[in-house]
């Protein structure tokens, strides 16, 4: 991780930037899991765009004559024990998914950069205070933690995403302030001080473009998993409520049917499936396009 | 940098010998395996034809069998006896602890005599004294069925072991049919409630795991981690051991119906518990399995909460009950296994409404029209609604409810909940939701039971059953009259003129008389279901072929 | 090496200090007034007074934090609403089965994973190191909720192989308590059946439990694996026939296991949450099915007291990796 910041460090710098972009990204390309990764994730940024209205029926529309009903023509998907068409219930779950993903995400990295920033930068008594509360919140296993802030503020989507931002925030800021800490000290900031340059600036002009790159890539395998826990809290009866067609909760409705209705659950689960691990796919392939040592390799 | 086949030490053809010896050593071991498990399976299944496996589908809260009032009932009916009990499938009160019984002409003073011979468990006598401690201790606790003998019975007389005599407070013409309840005045051996109170609990500590009755299984063992209730043959049961009856009881608790499902095709459980509709019509294309189809006096329904706004405006109340699409339920949730629904009396009691007295039907149209007449014109409110935990079929009415309200710009906000906690809540006015769907069948077999439990103004919430916290005063004039009366033709005709009023008032949804249907393995004999004794069955009579 | 365990273990106090603040503060959020609840539905308005002032509701919250470590202290986690006892009695009650499903599932994890890094690492490049890359991938993108259900479909209903629910047959009975272990109590009481029983139950939860940590492991050996293989002085040792094949691999092995290590202690976090979700599909009697039952009920007390539960064990999981990583590598000298 540092040697990757390193070299993105020396990136920034003007005249050098482009080429160094221009090879990642032929790295990147040559890595199959990047292809994949990006597919799947342009898929479902498609479907959390166009699903909702691509949709071939209401997916909140009941229906007796259909019920449970095996994938045909007409229900590419089949539909669930109200004879809701799934397909329609899935293309929106994938909104719900990947809307709750970047949530989860934006609302973790600007509590936890922006704390790992602080703690990073000021250092002393700030640090020490910081770092003792993200301690704390990382003893938790994240599920564990996640479940009982999700338990307390009650069932409700809005609820577990707040719950399982809350569980996610202290790894950024540990992230952010293991390089932080590393990059102070090196030369070119140390000049830069110097000079005179204030703090402020010395934070965003040179040591946050550098923390970026890892945060962003961090992030984007992390959409996957917290989509995953997300789906998770719903499971269990904590995150979306009926009729909401989050992806998670559709499988625990699902479980009663299972035996009966294979497609009941399987649609939705392989769903959750694809979108994590296009996540993953993408991250990785573009963490591992950026690393140094893996480049000397190819 | 290479790392090729050349470098590593193991030949290429070293490593697929490995491999082909380990696939074949893997394949072996796997069908042996295979067998293995298979023999483990079976010998699950063969529990043995002594054994009765139950998937209970409610947890355990206590074993007293003067608190339980939840499905643990099945399970405290096969360790403790009443004086009476019903017969067969109807309403008719039989002999149990007691041979005889008879009501002053002013129903003021019943006596019952009592069956000699009968131990406890522990081994003590059953005696007049035993029914004086128990019932006197159900008042005194006074939960469940206790309301029914709470403020009822003045005094109770013992003139000898085998006779006691209930003095009540005013006439009761009912009072043997409480008696026959599934709960309440379960007998308890004095004896055992005494060795082991602690303070003032009058034994309910030791009674929640532990257990003195005259039935015909004692409590041999109660695992509450593993969620297991073991029951087995009391050698000493003044009934016998004659005839075909299983000797071994095992309830397993499963909240989960899938797994009950499963459980019964795995052999592993021999009788379910589940309601669910879609799993049991499965369940009942499958062959060493068995679907056994009862009427009942349950209905299904949806309260409204009739003391808060906007429910409190009848409009409204009436709107909803046209929003509803009864047919669409009848099929989607109960796949056409339903019988019909015209007021808060099931089908199959005698003072059940006709379908000319229930107006309302799936009408959109009708609905919108009322609700523009109503304190909210145009809709724009939400209402809340509790879910019971496990149950699809609740899961189900609900959302089809949410779905057409949602057409009326009603919008409902379900919570799900474990049936505990939300009895707590509805049980209040204020707690309580706006809407909940939810069952009822009578505590004792006269119709003033379900009315008053579920639409009388002493029935609130959890004192009853009434969570539309629906009260009416002529209502209340026609059902005390009906109570007063004995002529049964015009007490039926008070009761329908009670229901009619309700159901113009639009007291709940009415969704219709469920039937009882239960999977069981094809070898289970003896099985019998009476309507009126709430979700229980008779342990005794089942025999397995 | 002293010094760091001590200094490793004194930081554990506060650490523990924290996380008993954070779940009191969580208890504080809730919506519910905690006197209702704890008064039960049939309490009037003085009953529930009563119970607030009995149990320090009304003072400060600074008292009642210092109120409740006390509690604490003591063991006394609050009573549970859905069954009536002592949480702390409960978690006690169930937890040994939470500790043998996640034993199992880390058994698994290792033995299943380790192995399959190495081979990755040994024959990279080829068909299999592709295979295992993606297994797992997969695996590690898989959501473990859908899994045990698949197998419960595969495995139970359609081969038969394996039981569907529980830790033992429904007619079998448990082995004498001894650890709450059933695979050590059936073996300590000799008791052949039990033992069979309970390992074919532990064999699809362990499984199901496992499955999120096991791609990490695979791509963590691998990785470290081939580092360790990379290095120069063993390559030059070796390509100089001083050193065998068999000290090769061994020591390449010994290197790439200590970070493998550390990671396990990393991931019982996943296997820690996962247990709320493989408990309740396999109806796994364990403190996480405790859990999620006491959500539907509104039990706090429960919640909390299994969070806390399961936060301590991971605890102290981290510290003694973080010790036994000191004791494997002797290069670390704290």
């Amino acid at each position: 991780m540092l040697s990757s910041t390193r070299a993105s460090a020396i990136s920034l710098r003007p005249g050098r930037g482009t080429s160094y972009l221009r090879r990642s990204f032929r790295l990147l390309a040559r890595i199959p899991g990047a292809w994949i990764g990006t597919a799947i994730v342009g898929l479902l940024v498609l479907m959390a765009l166009f699903g909702p209205a691509a949709a071939p029926y209401d997916p909140y529309h009941i229906s007796a004559a259909d019920k449970l009903r095996p994938p045909s023509p007409a229900h590419w998907f089949g539909t669930d024990d109200l004879g809701r068409d799934l397909l329609s219930r899935v293309l929106t779950g994938a909104r719900i998914s990947l809307a709750v993903g970047v949530v989860v995400l934006v609302l973790a990295m600007v509590v936890g950069v922006g704390l790992g920033l602080i703690a990073g930068y000021w250092g002393g008594w700030m640090d020490e205070a910081l770092m003792r509360t993200t301690d704390v919140f990382l003893a938790f296993p994240r599920l564990v933690l996640a479940i009982a802030i999700a338990a307390t503020l009650g069932p409700g989507l809005s609820n577990s995403v707040l719950a399982i931002a809350l569980s996610w925030w202290p790894w950024y800021t540990r992230l952010v302030r293991g390089q932080l800490l590393s990059l102070r000290e090196q030369e070119y900031v140390l000049a830069a001080v110097s000079l005179g340059a204030g703090r402020p600036r010395i934070l965003l002009q040179h040591l946050l473009p550098n923390v970026g790159t890892t945060v962003v890539v961090q992030a984007s395998i992390d959409i996957g998993f917290a989509i995953l826990a997300t789906a998770s809290l719903s499971f269990i009866g904590l995150g979306a409520q009926p009729p909401t067609p989050e992806w998670g909760a559709i499988i625990a409705q699902a479980r009663s049917y299972m035996v009966d209705a294979w497609w009941y659950p399987t649609f939705p689960g392989t769903a959750i499936f694809l979108a994590v691990l296009g996540f993953n796919l993408l991250g990785n392939a573009v963490r591992d396009a950026f690393d140094p040592r893996l480049r000397a390799v190819m | 940098m290479t790392h090729g086949s050349s470098r590593s030490g193991i030949s290429r053809r070293r490593f697929l010998e490995t491999l082909g010896l380990g696939a074949a050593a893997l394949g072996t071991g796997a069908a042996g395996m295979s067998e293995l498990l298979r023999v483990g399976r079976a010998a699950a299944a063969a529990a043995g034809p002594d054994t009765l496996v139950v998937a209970q589908d409610t947890s355990v809260q206590t074993l007293d069998p003067q608190i339980v009032y939840d499905n643990t009932v099945r399970i405290t009916r096969g360790i403790y006896e009443g004086l009476v009990t019903l017969s067969g499938n109807s309403a008719q009160i039989v002999p149990r602890l007691a041979t005889s019984w008879q009501a002053s002409p002013d129903a003021k003073v019943w006596t019952f005599k009592l069956r000699s011979g009968v131990k406890f468990h522990d081994g003590t006598d059953f005696t007049s004294e035993a029914v004086k401690s128990t019932v006197e201790r159900l008042i005194k606790i006074n939960r469940g069925m206790g309301y029914a003998y709470h403020g009822v019975v003045d005094t109770i007389d013992t003139p000898d072991p085998l006779t006691v005599r209930f003095n009540l407070t005013g006439p009761d013409a009912a009072f043997a049919a409480k008696t026959a309840a599934v709960s309440g005045a379960l007998m308890v051996s004095p004896a055992a409630v005494t060795a082991h109170a602690s303070g003032t609990d009058m034994g309910q500590g030791w009674l929640a795991s532990n257990a003195a009755g005259t039935g015909p299984y004692m409590l041999q063992s109660y695992d509450k981690g593993a969620g297991q209730i073991v029951l087995s043959a009391f050698p000493g049961y003044w009934g016998g051991w004659q005839g075909k009856h299983v000797k071994q009881v095992i309830f397993k608790i499963t909240p989960e119906a899938s797994t009950q499902r499963l459980m019964l095709e795995q052999q592993d459980a021999d009788v379910l518990t589940i309601v669910a509709p879609d799993l049991i019509d499965a369940l009942a294309k499958e062959s060493g399995i068995k679907v056994a189809s009862f009427p009942t006096q349950r209905i299904f329904y949806i309260a409204m909460h009739s003391q808060r706004d906007p429910l409190k405006d009848v409009k409204i109340r009436q709107a909803l009950s046209y929003a509803f699409d009864y047919d669409g339920a009848k099929s989607l949730i109960f796949n056409g296994n339903l019988e019909p629904l015209y007021g808060p009396l099931p089908q199959s009691d005698p003072a059940h409404l006709q379908e000319t007295d229930k107006p309302y039907t799936f009408n959109l149209a009708k609905a919108k029209q009322l609700l523009s007449e109503s304190s909210h014109p145009n809709g724009g409110f939400t209402l809340s609604l509790f879910l019971f935990q496990g149950d699809p079929t609740y899961e189900k009415a609900a959302e089809i409810l949410q779905a057409q309200l949602k057409q009326l710009n009603i919008n409902v906000d379900i919570q799900t909940m474990t049936s505990s906690v939300l009895l707590g809540k509805a049980g209040k006015p204020e707690t309580a939701p706006d809407l909940l769907p939810i069952r009822n069948y009578p505590d004792y077999a006269d119709p003033s039971s379900m009315l008053d439990a579920t639409f009388g103004r002493d029935g609130w919430g959890t004192a009853g059953w009434n969570f539309s916290f629906y009260a009416n005063d002529q209502v209340e004039a026609l059902m005390k009259q009906a109570n007063q009366i004995t002529d049964q033709g015009k007490r039926l005709q008070l009761f329908q003129q009670a229901q009619k009023i309700v159901v113009n008032e639009a007291g709940a949804i009415f969704i219709g008389t469920l039937i009882n249907r239960v999977p069981m393995r094809s070898n289970v004999q003896g099985y019998s279901f009476n309507p009126y004794l709430g979700n229980t069955f008779d342990l005794y009579a089942i025999s397995k072929s | 090496m002293a010094a760091y365990a001590l200094r490793r273990l004194a930081l554990l106090p506060p650490l523990l200090v924290g996380v008993s603040l954070l779940l009191f503060i969580l208890t504080h959020i809730v919506p519910a007034d905690p006197a209702k609840l704890i008064a039960g539905e049939h309490a009037d308005l003085e009953e529930v007074a009563a119970v607030r002032h009995a149990f320090g509701l009304d003072r400060p919250l600074p008292e009642q934090y210092l109120l409740y470590l006390e509690k604490l202290a003591h063991g006394d986690l609050g009573v549970s609403m859905l069954t009536n006892a002592p949480v702390l009695g409960d978690l006690l009650q169930y937890f040994p089965a939470t500790i043998e499903l996640a034993a199992s599932a880390m058994l698994l994890t290792v033995v299943l994973g380790v192995p399959l890094g190495i081979l990755s690492a040994v024959r990279r490049g080829s068909a299999i190191d592709l295979v295992a890359q993606v297994l797992s991938m997969s695996g590690l993108s898989f959501p473990i909720f859908f899994f045990g259900i698949l197998l419960q479909l595969v495995f139970v209903r359609a081969l038969g192989w394996f039981p569907l629910t529980g830790r033992l047959d429904i007619i079998a009975v448990a082995p004498p308590h001894v650890t709450g272990l059933y695979l050590v109590d059936s073996v300590l009481a000799r008791n052949l059946a039990d033992l069979r029983s309970a390992a074919l139950h532990l064999v699809l939860p362990g499984l199901t439990l496992a499955l999120t940590s096991l791609a990490p492991i695979v791509r963590i050996t691998r990785s470290t694996m081939l580092e360790a293989l990379s290095q120069d002085y063993i390559r030059t040792a070796w390509a100089k026939g001083l050193v065998s094949q068999r000290v090769f691999v061994h020591h390449a092995l010994r290197n790439a296991l200590i970070p493998v290590v550390t990671v396990l202690g990393l991931y019982t976090s996943g296997l820690l949450g996962g247990v709320f979700l493989v408990e309740l599909i396999f109806d796994w009697p364990g403190v996480g099915l405790y859990s999620v039952n006491a959500i539907t009920a509104f039990d706090y007390s429960a919640i909390m007291g299994t969070s806390l539960l399961l936060t301590l064990t991971f605890v102290l999981i981290n510290l003694s990796v973080d010790l036994l990583y000191a004791v494997i590598d002797p290069r670390i000298r704290y």
